[in-house]
């Protein structure tokens, strides 16, 4: 190889070390986590069946809301503590927002009301169903971390 | 129990929307204006739905207004949902690069 030709390919190197770093270590979104898909959409179940109970009284369902509830806490901690994953948890202060119309909005509701109509819960439930789906389905076009290697 | 005509309600609906348009964003109407024309038409199926359900009295309009603003909710987690899926696109993009970088090193060394 010539001189002219080594010298070409030493900055063709360099080049490309400098950028092969750059963008390894910009990472734009978290990778994807088996753990968080399967606790959201194992979560979804359990929420859309504690809003089934609302047109009952409040009052003799509030270990099940209680239950779902700290499960929400527990994967809303665990996708907090995940590199760049600020999306996701925008998500997840969505359908946690005590103010919101979404899952803990319908909950802080129910306790308010005592009972909800079936009407109301039935739309609601097609609401908070598709709230953790956006969630579950972001996570599954997430790459792997195995892709990201 | 009481009847709707759903098509005068909607025509209705999309009347309020200009003169909301026109009284609160008098710099836009007609931005604001499509804007919330637009937001009608996707929700025109559950704005029906959920007329007829307070008409047969199944629903009240405190629950529609609740399910209203869940709507908007959910409007801006789709917004989110689309944002996070340009940020994996241009994970994949990266990823093709370095597998770029590095087949195309590997050929010329």
């Amino acid at each position: 190889m010539s001189k002219s030709a080594n010298r070409i390919t030493l900055i063709v190197l360099s080049l490309s070390l400098s950028l092969y770093i750059a963008l390894a270590s910009c990472v734009a979104i978290s990778h994807y986590d088996q753990y968080a898909y399967t606790q959201t959409t194992s979560l979804k179940v359990d929420a859309l069946n504690v809003m089934d109970l609302a047109t009952e009284d409040y009052s003799a369902h509030q270990q099940e809301v209680k239950q779902a509830t700290t499960n929400l806490d527990k994967i809303y901690e665990y996708e907090r503590n995940r590199k760049n994953n600020d999306i996701t948890i925008q998500l997840w202060n969505n359908l946690k927002d005590t103010s919101g119309h979404l899952f803990i909005g319908f909950i802080r509701r129910w306790k308010g009301e005592g009972k909800l109509r079936p009407a109301f819960i039935q739309e609601s439930k097609k609401q908070v169903g598709e709230a953790f789906d956006i969630i579950a389905q972001l996570e599954s076009k997430k790459i792997t971390s195995k892709q990201a290697q | 129990m009481a009847t709707v005509n759903f098509q005068d309600l909607f025509d209705t609906l999309k009347t309020g929307v200009v003169d909301l348009a026109k009284g609160t964003v008098s710099d836009c109407v007609s931005e604001a204006t499509t804007a919330g024309q637009n937001a009608l038409v996707e929700m025109k199926a559950d704005i029906e739905d959920w007329s007829m359900s307070i008409a047969t009295g199944e629903m009240d309009i405190k629950d529609v207004e609740f399910l209203i603003a869940g709507r908007k909710e959910l409007t801006e987690m789709h917004g989110l949902e689309q944002l996070g899926i340009a940020q994996i696109e241009l994970d994949k993009f990266k990823n093709g690069m370095i597998d770029l970088i590095v087949g195309t090193i590997s050929k010329v060394i």
